[in-house]
Protein backbone atom coordinates (compact mmCIF):
# COMPACT_ATOMS: atom_id res chain seq x y z
CA UNK A 1 0.00 0.00 0.00
CA UNK A 2 1.36 3.37 -1.00
CA UNK A 3 0.98 5.82 1.87
CA UNK A 4 1.66 8.94 -0.11
CA UNK A 5 -1.97 8.57 -1.18
CA UNK A 6 -3.93 10.18 1.63
CA UNK A 7 -7.52 9.95 0.41
CA UNK A 8 -8.82 7.27 -1.88
CA UNK A 9 -12.17 6.02 -3.14
CA UNK A 10 -12.24 2.66 -4.89
CA UNK A 11 -15.15 1.58 -7.10
CA UNK A 12 -17.40 3.70 -4.94
CA UNK A 13 -21.13 3.62 -5.61
CA UNK A 14 -23.79 5.23 -3.49
CA UNK A 15 -27.57 5.39 -3.46
CA UNK A 16 -29.50 7.63 -1.11
CA UNK A 17 -32.21 5.90 0.93
CA UNK A 18 -34.79 7.20 -1.54
CA UNK A 19 -32.95 5.22 -4.25
CA UNK A 20 -31.36 8.25 -5.96
CA UNK A 21 -28.20 6.81 -7.53
CA UNK A 22 -25.77 9.59 -6.60
CA UNK A 23 -22.40 7.91 -7.26
CA UNK A 24 -21.55 5.19 -9.71
CA UNK A 25 -18.23 3.34 -9.70
CA UNK A 26 -16.13 6.33 -8.72
CA UNK A 27 -12.35 6.00 -8.42
CA UNK A 28 -10.52 8.95 -6.92
CA UNK A 29 -7.19 9.38 -5.18
CA UNK A 30 -5.55 12.41 -3.60
CA UNK A 31 -1.88 12.38 -2.71
CA UNK A 32 -0.40 13.96 0.36
CA UNK A 33 0.14 17.74 0.01
CA UNK A 34 -1.77 17.78 -3.26
CA UNK A 35 -4.57 20.21 -4.12
CA UNK A 36 -7.37 18.62 -6.08
CA UNK A 37 -10.47 20.36 -7.43
CA UNK A 38 -13.75 18.59 -8.13
CA UNK A 39 -15.87 20.14 -10.83
CA UNK A 40 -19.37 19.21 -11.89
CA UNK A 41 -22.79 20.66 -12.60
CA UNK A 42 -25.40 20.98 -9.85
CA UNK A 43 -26.40 17.54 -8.68
CA UNK A 44 -23.38 15.81 -10.25
CA UNK A 45 -22.51 14.23 -6.90
CA UNK A 46 -19.67 16.40 -5.58
CA UNK A 47 -21.01 16.86 -2.07
CA UNK A 48 -22.01 13.21 -1.90
CA UNK A 49 -18.48 12.16 -2.84
CA UNK A 50 -16.82 14.53 -0.36
CA UNK A 51 -18.99 13.31 2.51
CA UNK A 52 -17.72 9.77 1.96
CA UNK A 53 -14.17 10.79 2.84
CA UNK A 54 -15.16 11.52 6.43
CA UNK A 55 -17.68 8.74 6.82
CA UNK A 56 -20.75 11.01 6.82
CA UNK A 57 -22.12 8.68 4.15
CA UNK A 58 -21.33 5.00 3.82
CA UNK A 59 -20.72 3.44 0.40
CA UNK A 60 -23.42 1.26 -1.06
CA UNK A 61 -20.58 -0.48 -2.91
CA UNK A 62 -16.82 -0.03 -2.94
CA UNK A 63 -14.63 1.37 -0.22
CA UNK A 64 -13.06 4.62 0.91
CA UNK A 65 -9.62 4.88 2.52
CA UNK A 66 -7.85 7.54 4.57
CA UNK A 67 -4.09 7.04 4.85
CA UNK A 68 -4.55 3.45 3.82
CA UNK A 69 -7.17 2.69 6.47
CA UNK A 70 -10.75 1.89 5.45
CA UNK A 71 -13.38 4.21 6.89
CA UNK A 72 -14.80 1.96 9.58
CA UNK A 73 -15.84 2.45 13.14
CA UNK A 74 -12.54 1.65 14.90
CA UNK A 75 -10.67 4.17 12.76
CA UNK A 76 -13.26 6.95 12.79
CA UNK A 77 -11.77 8.97 15.63
CA UNK A 78 -8.35 8.95 13.99
CA UNK A 79 -9.90 9.88 10.67
CA UNK A 80 -11.80 12.82 12.19
CA UNK A 81 -8.46 14.10 13.44
CA UNK A 82 -6.70 13.66 10.12
CA UNK A 83 -9.36 14.98 7.78
CA UNK A 84 -11.15 18.28 8.33
CA UNK A 85 -14.43 18.93 6.56
CA UNK A 86 -15.77 22.41 5.83
CA UNK A 87 -19.46 22.45 4.94
CA UNK A 88 -20.81 24.68 2.23
CA UNK A 89 -23.04 26.58 4.61
CA UNK A 90 -21.15 27.94 7.65
CA UNK A 91 -24.44 28.37 9.52
CA UNK A 92 -24.68 24.59 9.63
CA UNK A 93 -21.17 24.23 10.97
CA UNK A 94 -20.93 26.87 13.69
CA UNK A 95 -22.82 26.09 16.86
CA UNK A 96 -21.08 27.78 19.80
CA UNK A 97 -22.05 31.29 20.96
CA UNK A 98 -18.69 32.96 20.30
CA UNK A 99 -16.00 32.53 17.68
CA UNK A 100 -13.34 31.41 20.15
CA UNK A 101 -15.63 28.85 21.75
CA UNK A 102 -16.48 27.40 18.40
CA UNK A 103 -12.89 27.22 17.21
CA UNK A 104 -11.89 25.67 20.54
CA UNK A 105 -14.52 22.93 20.27
CA UNK A 106 -12.31 20.47 18.36
CA UNK A 107 -9.13 21.01 20.40
CA UNK A 108 -11.15 20.67 23.61
CA UNK A 109 -12.51 17.34 22.40
CA UNK A 110 -8.99 16.23 21.58
CA UNK A 111 -8.42 16.37 25.31
CA UNK A 112 -6.03 19.33 25.34
CA UNK A 113 -5.80 21.49 28.46
CA UNK A 114 -7.07 25.05 28.60
CA UNK A 115 -3.78 26.75 27.72
CA UNK A 116 -3.24 24.41 24.80
CA UNK A 117 -6.79 25.00 23.58
CA UNK A 118 -6.28 28.77 23.79
CA UNK A 119 -3.05 28.50 21.84
CA UNK A 120 -4.70 26.45 19.14
CA UNK A 121 -7.59 28.90 18.93
CA UNK A 122 -5.25 31.90 18.67
CA UNK A 123 -3.18 30.19 16.03
CA UNK A 124 -6.16 29.12 13.91
CA UNK A 125 -7.82 32.54 14.10
CA UNK A 126 -4.57 34.16 13.04
CA UNK A 127 -4.29 31.82 10.08
CA UNK A 128 -7.69 32.85 8.76
CA UNK A 129 -7.22 36.52 9.64
CA UNK A 130 -9.80 36.70 12.42
CA UNK A 131 -7.34 37.27 15.27
CA UNK A 132 -9.35 40.12 16.83
CA UNK A 133 -12.70 38.41 16.53
CA UNK A 134 -12.42 35.68 19.17
CA UNK A 135 -14.95 37.25 21.51
CA UNK A 136 -17.45 38.12 18.80
CA UNK A 137 -20.83 36.45 18.75
CA UNK A 138 -21.09 34.09 15.81
CA UNK A 139 -24.43 35.46 14.64
CA UNK A 140 -22.95 38.94 14.38
CA UNK A 141 -20.38 37.85 11.80
CA UNK A 142 -20.73 38.46 8.08
CA UNK A 143 -21.02 35.48 5.75
CA UNK A 144 -17.37 35.64 4.75
CA UNK A 145 -16.26 35.89 8.37
CA UNK A 146 -18.45 32.93 9.27
CA UNK A 147 -16.81 30.96 6.52
CA UNK A 148 -13.36 31.80 7.90
CA UNK A 149 -14.46 30.95 11.42
CA UNK A 150 -15.70 27.58 10.20
CA UNK A 151 -12.36 26.91 8.53
CA UNK A 152 -10.50 28.01 11.67
CA UNK A 153 -12.53 25.53 13.71
CA UNK A 154 -11.33 22.74 11.48
CA UNK A 155 -7.73 23.98 11.23
CA UNK A 156 -7.51 24.11 15.02
CA UNK A 157 -7.55 20.31 14.99
CA UNK A 158 -4.39 20.36 12.83
CA UNK A 159 -5.68 17.98 10.19
CA UNK A 160 -3.54 16.52 7.41
CA UNK A 161 -6.21 17.13 4.83
CA UNK A 162 -8.92 19.71 4.40
CA UNK A 163 -12.05 18.96 2.42
CA UNK A 164 -14.00 22.03 1.42
CA UNK A 165 -17.43 22.01 -0.22
CA UNK A 166 -17.70 25.09 -2.43
CA UNK A 167 -15.58 27.25 -0.11
CA UNK A 168 -15.81 30.39 -2.22
CA UNK A 169 -19.59 30.33 -2.73
CA UNK A 170 -21.12 33.53 -1.41
CA UNK A 171 -17.80 35.35 -0.98
CA UNK A 172 -16.96 38.63 -2.69
CA UNK A 173 -14.13 38.47 -5.28
CA UNK A 174 -11.51 39.70 -2.86
CA UNK A 175 -12.74 37.38 -0.12
CA UNK A 176 -12.60 34.42 -2.48
CA UNK A 177 -9.08 35.32 -3.61
CA UNK A 178 -7.90 35.70 -0.04
CA UNK A 179 -9.41 32.41 1.03
CA UNK A 180 -7.76 30.53 -1.81
CA UNK A 181 -4.45 32.24 -1.10
CA UNK A 182 -4.77 31.20 2.53
CA UNK A 183 -5.39 27.58 1.54
CA UNK A 184 -2.52 27.68 -0.93
CA UNK A 185 -0.23 29.06 1.76
CA UNK A 186 -1.22 26.31 4.23
CA UNK A 187 -0.56 23.74 1.58
CA UNK A 188 2.90 25.12 0.85
CA UNK A 189 3.94 25.74 4.46
CA UNK A 190 2.41 22.74 6.23
CA UNK A 191 1.90 20.26 3.44
CA UNK A 192 -1.88 20.42 3.92
CA UNK A 193 -3.76 18.25 1.45
CA UNK A 194 -6.73 19.99 -0.18
CA UNK A 195 -9.84 18.56 -1.78
CA UNK A 196 -12.14 21.30 -3.00
CA UNK A 197 -15.45 21.14 -4.84
CA UNK A 198 -16.22 24.28 -6.77
CA UNK A 199 -18.13 25.99 -9.57
CA UNK A 200 -15.52 28.71 -9.93
CA UNK A 201 -13.63 27.40 -12.90
CA UNK A 202 -11.51 30.49 -13.51
CA UNK A 203 -9.85 30.18 -10.12
CA UNK A 204 -9.09 26.47 -10.34
CA UNK A 205 -5.71 26.82 -12.13
CA UNK A 206 -4.58 29.16 -9.38
CA UNK A 207 -4.46 26.49 -6.72
CA UNK A 208 -5.24 23.03 -8.10
CA UNK A 209 -2.65 20.44 -9.07
CA UNK A 210 -5.24 18.08 -10.49
CA UNK A 211 -8.91 18.16 -11.39
CA UNK A 212 -11.72 15.60 -11.36
CA UNK A 213 -14.77 16.26 -13.49
CA UNK A 214 -18.03 14.67 -12.37
CA UNK A 215 -21.10 14.01 -14.45
CA UNK A 216 -24.23 12.33 -13.11
CA UNK A 217 -22.40 10.51 -10.34
CA UNK A 218 -19.48 9.37 -12.48
CA UNK A 219 -15.95 10.63 -13.07
CA UNK A 220 -16.08 11.97 -16.64
CA UNK A 221 -12.44 13.01 -16.76
CA UNK A 222 -9.45 13.66 -14.55
CA UNK A 223 -5.85 14.72 -14.80
CA UNK A 224 -3.70 17.79 -14.44
CA UNK A 225 -5.36 21.13 -14.90
CA UNK A 226 -4.07 21.77 -18.41
CA UNK A 227 -5.13 18.35 -19.65
CA UNK A 228 -8.65 18.51 -18.25
CA UNK A 229 -9.28 22.04 -19.49
CA UNK A 230 -8.08 21.10 -22.99
CA UNK A 231 -11.16 18.88 -23.41
CA UNK A 232 -13.67 21.53 -24.40
CA UNK A 233 -16.33 19.26 -25.94
CA UNK A 234 -16.38 16.96 -22.91
CA UNK A 235 -16.51 19.90 -20.54
CA UNK A 236 -19.47 21.25 -22.47
CA UNK A 237 -21.27 17.95 -22.12
CA UNK A 238 -20.71 18.22 -18.38
CA UNK A 239 -22.19 21.77 -18.36
CA UNK A 240 -18.72 23.18 -17.72
CA UNK A 241 -16.14 25.15 -19.69
CA UNK A 242 -12.40 25.91 -19.68
CA UNK A 243 -11.29 29.07 -17.85
CA UNK A 244 -12.51 32.15 -19.71
CA UNK A 245 -8.97 33.38 -20.38
CA UNK A 246 -8.03 30.14 -22.08
CA UNK A 247 -11.24 30.23 -24.13
CA UNK A 248 -10.29 33.71 -25.32
CA UNK A 249 -6.81 32.60 -26.32
CA UNK A 250 -8.17 29.49 -28.03
CA UNK A 251 -10.22 31.81 -30.29
CA UNK A 252 -7.25 34.08 -30.90
CA UNK A 253 -4.93 31.16 -31.68
CA UNK A 254 -7.48 29.83 -34.15
CA UNK A 255 -7.73 33.19 -35.93
CA UNK A 256 -3.96 33.60 -36.10
CA UNK A 257 -3.29 29.93 -36.89
CA UNK A 258 -1.03 29.57 -33.88
CA UNK A 259 -0.55 25.93 -32.99
CA UNK A 260 2.73 25.64 -31.15
CA UNK A 261 1.71 27.45 -27.98
CA UNK A 262 0.11 26.26 -24.73
CA UNK A 263 -3.16 27.94 -23.88
CA UNK A 264 -2.78 30.12 -20.79
CA UNK A 265 -4.87 29.09 -17.80
CA UNK A 266 -4.46 32.15 -15.60
CA UNK A 267 -4.23 35.92 -16.05
CA UNK A 268 -0.57 35.72 -15.14
CA UNK A 269 0.19 33.14 -17.83
CA UNK A 270 -1.83 35.13 -20.34
CA UNK A 271 0.16 38.24 -19.62
CA UNK A 272 3.46 36.47 -20.14
CA UNK A 273 2.22 34.90 -23.34
CA UNK A 274 1.04 38.27 -24.66
CA UNK A 275 4.38 39.87 -23.90
CA UNK A 276 6.10 37.03 -25.72
CA UNK A 277 3.81 37.31 -28.75
CA UNK A 278 4.27 41.09 -28.94
CA UNK A 279 8.04 40.89 -28.72
CA UNK A 280 7.95 38.25 -31.49
CA UNK A 281 5.99 40.64 -33.68
CA UNK A 282 8.50 43.45 -33.25
CA UNK B 1 -28.09 9.51 8.79
CA UNK B 2 -31.24 8.25 10.37
CA UNK B 3 -33.13 11.41 9.65
CA UNK B 4 -33.38 10.45 5.97
CA UNK B 5 -35.63 7.59 6.85
CA UNK B 6 -37.68 9.68 9.17
CA UNK B 7 -38.07 12.45 6.65
CA UNK B 8 -38.84 10.18 3.74
CA UNK B 9 -41.51 8.40 5.63
CA UNK B 10 -42.99 11.64 6.77
CA UNK B 11 -43.10 13.39 3.46
CA UNK B 12 -43.45 10.64 0.92
CA UNK B 13 -45.23 8.01 2.86
CA UNK B 14 -47.51 7.25 -0.08
CA UNK B 15 -44.78 4.85 -1.07
CA UNK B 16 -44.60 1.47 0.52
CA UNK B 17 -47.87 2.02 2.29
CA UNK B 18 -49.75 -1.03 3.27
CA UNK B 19 -53.12 -1.30 4.75
CA UNK B 20 -52.72 1.50 7.30
CA UNK B 21 -51.94 4.02 4.60
CA UNK B 22 -55.21 3.49 2.79
CA UNK B 23 -57.59 4.08 5.66
CA UNK B 24 -59.30 7.46 5.53
CA UNK B 25 -57.27 10.00 7.47
CA UNK B 26 -60.30 11.19 9.40
CA UNK B 27 -60.92 7.67 10.66
CA UNK B 28 -57.26 7.32 11.55
CA UNK B 29 -57.24 10.62 13.37
CA UNK B 30 -60.31 9.69 15.36
CA UNK B 31 -58.83 6.31 16.22
CA UNK B 32 -55.61 7.98 17.26
CA UNK B 33 -57.33 10.39 19.64
CA UNK B 34 -59.44 7.62 21.07
CA UNK B 35 -56.48 5.32 21.69
CA UNK B 36 -54.39 8.14 23.13
CA UNK B 37 -57.22 8.96 25.50
CA UNK B 38 -57.61 5.32 26.50
CA UNK B 39 -53.87 4.90 27.04
CA UNK B 40 -53.29 8.04 29.00
CA UNK B 41 -56.35 7.79 31.25
CA UNK B 42 -56.03 4.08 31.97
CA UNK B 43 -55.42 3.01 35.57
CA UNK B 44 -54.55 -0.53 34.49
CA UNK B 45 -51.25 -1.33 32.92
CA UNK B 46 -52.68 -3.79 30.37
CA UNK B 47 -54.42 -1.16 28.22
CA UNK B 48 -51.40 0.99 27.29
CA UNK B 49 -49.28 -2.19 27.06
CA UNK B 50 -51.53 -3.64 24.38
CA UNK B 51 -51.44 -0.37 22.44
CA UNK B 52 -47.67 -0.09 22.80
CA UNK B 53 -47.13 -3.61 21.48
CA UNK B 54 -49.58 -2.97 18.65
CA UNK B 55 -47.90 0.30 17.65
CA UNK B 56 -44.40 -1.15 17.74
CA UNK B 57 -45.45 -4.18 15.72
CA UNK B 58 -46.94 -1.75 13.17
CA UNK B 59 -43.58 0.03 12.96
CA UNK B 60 -41.83 -3.22 12.05
CA UNK B 61 -44.60 -4.11 9.65
CA UNK B 62 -44.19 -0.74 7.97
CA UNK B 63 -40.68 -1.75 7.07
CA UNK B 64 -38.47 -0.30 9.81
CA UNK B 65 -35.48 -2.31 10.99
CA UNK B 66 -34.87 -3.08 14.65
CA UNK B 67 -32.22 -0.37 14.75
CA UNK B 68 -34.53 2.23 13.20
CA UNK B 69 -37.33 1.45 15.63
CA UNK B 70 -34.76 1.78 18.41
CA UNK B 71 -33.63 5.15 17.14
CA UNK B 72 -37.16 6.48 16.68
CA UNK B 73 -38.22 5.36 20.13
CA UNK B 74 -34.98 6.15 21.93
CA UNK B 75 -36.31 9.35 23.48
CA UNK B 76 -39.53 7.84 24.91
CA UNK B 77 -37.55 4.77 26.01
CA UNK B 78 -35.12 6.97 27.95
CA UNK B 79 -37.95 8.88 29.57
CA UNK B 80 -39.68 5.62 30.44
CA UNK B 81 -36.48 4.22 31.94
CA UNK B 82 -35.97 7.33 34.04
CA UNK B 83 -39.54 7.23 35.31
CA UNK B 84 -39.20 3.57 36.31
CA UNK B 85 -36.01 4.42 38.20
CA UNK B 86 -37.39 7.42 40.06
CA UNK B 87 -41.03 6.62 40.73
CA UNK B 88 -40.48 3.73 43.21
CA UNK B 89 -38.92 6.20 45.63
CA UNK B 90 -41.75 8.71 45.50
CA UNK B 91 -44.61 6.60 46.87
CA UNK B 92 -45.59 5.13 50.20
CA UNK B 93 -46.47 1.47 50.46
CA UNK B 94 -45.00 -1.99 50.74
CA UNK B 95 -41.23 -1.67 50.96
CA UNK B 96 -39.29 -3.42 48.21
CA UNK B 97 -35.79 -2.37 49.21
CA UNK B 98 -34.09 0.40 51.11
CA UNK B 99 -30.53 1.61 51.22
CA UNK B 100 -28.64 4.50 52.80
CA UNK B 101 -26.81 6.94 50.58
CA UNK B 102 -24.90 9.89 52.04
CA UNK B 103 -27.26 11.45 54.59
CA UNK B 104 -30.46 9.92 53.32
CA UNK B 105 -32.14 6.57 53.30
CA UNK B 106 -33.86 5.65 50.06
CA UNK B 107 -36.97 3.52 50.20
CA UNK B 108 -38.44 1.90 47.12
CA UNK B 109 -42.03 0.70 47.30
CA UNK B 110 -44.08 -1.74 45.28
CA UNK B 111 -46.77 0.87 44.66
CA UNK B 112 -44.13 3.26 43.40
CA UNK B 113 -42.71 0.67 41.04
CA UNK B 114 -46.16 -0.06 39.66
CA UNK B 115 -46.86 3.62 39.17
CA UNK B 116 -43.51 4.00 37.41
CA UNK B 117 -44.21 1.10 35.09
CA UNK B 118 -47.67 2.46 34.29
CA UNK B 119 -46.36 5.92 33.39
CA UNK B 120 -43.53 4.40 31.36
CA UNK B 121 -45.86 2.23 29.32
CA UNK B 122 -48.17 5.21 28.77
CA UNK B 123 -45.29 7.31 27.47
CA UNK B 124 -44.15 4.51 25.17
CA UNK B 125 -47.57 3.69 23.79
CA UNK B 126 -48.48 7.32 23.15
CA UNK B 127 -45.19 8.06 21.36
CA UNK B 128 -45.37 4.92 19.25
CA UNK B 129 -49.00 5.60 18.31
CA UNK B 130 -48.29 9.18 17.28
CA UNK B 131 -45.22 8.06 15.40
CA UNK B 132 -47.29 5.55 13.46
CA UNK B 133 -49.92 8.10 12.57
CA UNK B 134 -47.46 10.70 11.36
CA UNK B 135 -45.27 8.35 9.40
CA UNK B 136 -47.99 6.47 7.61
CA UNK B 137 -49.93 9.60 6.72
CA UNK B 138 -48.52 12.17 4.29
CA UNK B 139 -48.69 15.62 5.80
CA UNK B 140 -51.04 16.98 3.15
CA UNK B 141 -53.65 14.35 4.09
CA UNK B 142 -53.32 15.30 7.72
CA UNK B 143 -53.83 18.91 6.72
CA UNK B 144 -56.90 18.10 4.63
CA UNK B 145 -58.35 16.11 7.51
CA UNK B 146 -57.84 19.05 9.82
CA UNK B 147 -59.52 21.23 7.22
CA UNK B 148 -62.46 18.86 7.15
CA UNK B 149 -63.16 19.39 10.84
CA UNK B 150 -63.49 23.09 9.98
CA UNK B 151 -60.43 24.49 11.58
CA UNK B 152 -60.00 28.14 10.48
CA UNK B 153 -57.63 28.66 7.57
CA UNK B 154 -55.24 30.74 9.62
CA UNK B 155 -54.61 27.89 12.01
CA UNK B 156 -54.33 25.49 9.11
CA UNK B 157 -51.67 27.63 7.51
CA UNK B 158 -49.87 27.83 10.81
CA UNK B 159 -49.85 24.06 11.08
CA UNK B 160 -48.60 23.74 7.51
CA UNK B 161 -45.82 26.15 8.32
CA UNK B 162 -44.94 24.20 11.44
CA UNK B 163 -44.61 21.06 9.34
CA UNK B 164 -42.31 22.90 6.99
CA UNK B 165 -40.22 24.25 9.83
CA UNK B 166 -40.02 20.88 11.50
CA UNK B 167 -38.17 19.57 8.46
CA UNK B 168 -35.88 22.57 8.17
CA UNK B 169 -35.15 22.13 11.84
CA UNK B 170 -34.45 18.42 11.45
CA UNK B 171 -32.25 19.04 8.43
CA UNK B 172 -30.25 21.85 10.04
CA UNK B 173 -30.04 19.99 13.31
CA UNK B 174 -28.67 16.86 11.72
CA UNK B 175 -26.08 18.77 9.67
CA UNK B 176 -24.86 20.59 12.76
CA UNK B 177 -24.70 17.28 14.56
CA UNK B 178 -22.57 15.94 11.72
CA UNK B 179 -20.27 18.95 12.01
CA UNK B 180 -19.95 18.31 15.74
CA UNK B 181 -19.25 14.63 15.20
CA UNK B 182 -16.44 15.44 12.77
CA UNK B 183 -14.83 17.59 15.44
CA UNK B 184 -15.03 14.70 17.90
CA UNK B 185 -18.07 16.16 19.66
CA UNK B 186 -19.50 12.71 20.34
CA UNK B 187 -16.30 10.81 21.04
CA UNK B 188 -17.25 10.20 24.64
CA UNK B 189 -20.44 10.26 26.66
CA UNK B 190 -19.55 13.50 28.43
CA UNK B 191 -18.54 15.29 25.25
CA UNK B 192 -21.70 14.03 23.59
CA UNK B 193 -23.81 15.57 26.31
CA UNK B 194 -22.01 18.89 26.00
CA UNK B 195 -22.35 18.86 22.21
CA UNK B 196 -26.04 18.00 22.39
CA UNK B 197 -26.68 20.93 24.72
CA UNK B 198 -24.87 23.27 22.32
CA UNK B 199 -26.91 21.85 19.43
CA UNK B 200 -30.20 22.49 21.19
CA UNK B 201 -29.10 26.01 22.05
CA UNK B 202 -28.16 26.94 18.51
CA UNK B 203 -31.39 25.48 17.11
CA UNK B 204 -33.39 27.41 19.67
CA UNK B 205 -31.56 30.53 18.70
CA UNK B 206 -32.00 30.18 14.94
CA UNK B 207 -35.65 29.24 15.08
CA UNK B 208 -36.78 30.85 18.27
CA UNK B 209 -36.45 34.44 17.19
N1 LIG C 1 -30.38 13.54 1.14
C1 LIG C 1 -30.60 13.19 -0.12
N2 LIG C 1 -31.56 12.30 -0.42
C2 LIG C 1 -31.79 11.92 -1.69
N3 LIG C 1 -31.11 12.37 -2.75
C3 LIG C 1 -30.13 13.27 -2.53
C4 LIG C 1 -29.82 13.73 -1.20
N4 LIG C 1 -28.81 14.62 -1.29
C5 LIG C 1 -28.49 14.71 -2.60
N5 LIG C 1 -29.28 13.90 -3.35
C6 LIG C 1 -29.22 13.70 -4.80
O1 LIG C 1 -27.95 13.17 -5.14
C7 LIG C 1 -27.46 13.76 -6.33
C8 LIG C 1 -26.10 14.38 -6.07
O2 LIG C 1 -26.24 15.46 -5.16
P1 LIG C 1 -25.02 16.30 -4.61
O3 LIG C 1 -25.54 17.16 -3.54
O4 LIG C 1 -23.90 15.37 -4.28
O5 LIG C 1 -24.62 17.17 -5.88
P2 LIG C 1 -23.56 18.34 -6.01
O6 LIG C 1 -22.65 17.96 -7.13
O7 LIG C 1 -22.95 18.61 -4.69
O8 LIG C 1 -24.46 19.55 -6.47
P3 LIG C 1 -24.34 21.12 -6.15
O9 LIG C 1 -23.35 21.68 -7.10
O10 LIG C 1 -25.71 21.63 -6.44
O11 LIG C 1 -23.96 21.27 -4.71
C9 LIG C 1 -28.50 14.77 -6.77
O12 LIG C 1 -29.27 14.15 -7.76
C10 LIG C 1 -29.33 15.01 -5.53
O13 LIG C 1 -30.67 15.27 -5.87
MG1 LIG D 1 -22.98 20.26 -3.37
Amino acid sequence: MCYSILLEAKELSFRYPDETPALNDVNVYIKQAEAVAILGANGAGKTTLLKHFVGLLNPTRGEVFVAGKPIRKPYLKKIYQQVGFVFQNPDEQLFAPTVAEDVGFGPFNLGLNQTQVQNRVGEALKQVGLEDMGDKLIHHLSWGQKKRAAIAGVLAMRPKALILDEPTAGLDPKGADELLKLLHRLKKSQGLTLLISTHEIDRVPLYADRVYVMRRGEIASYGDVRFVFSQSPLLKECHLRPPIISQLFAEVFKELHIQDKHLPMTLHEAKELLQQLISNLK
Amino acid sequence: MTHFHFENRLTESDRGLKFLGRIDVRVKMFALFLSLLLCVSSRRIEVPSVFAVFAIVMMFWGGLSLKEVGVQLSAPFSVAGLVILIQPFLHDGEVLLHFPLLKWTFVATQEGLFSGLLIAVKVLSASALIWNFISFTPSRYILSAIQWIRVPDVILELIAMMFRYLFVLLETGSTIKEAQTLRLGYSSYRRGLRSAVMLIHVLQYSFGS
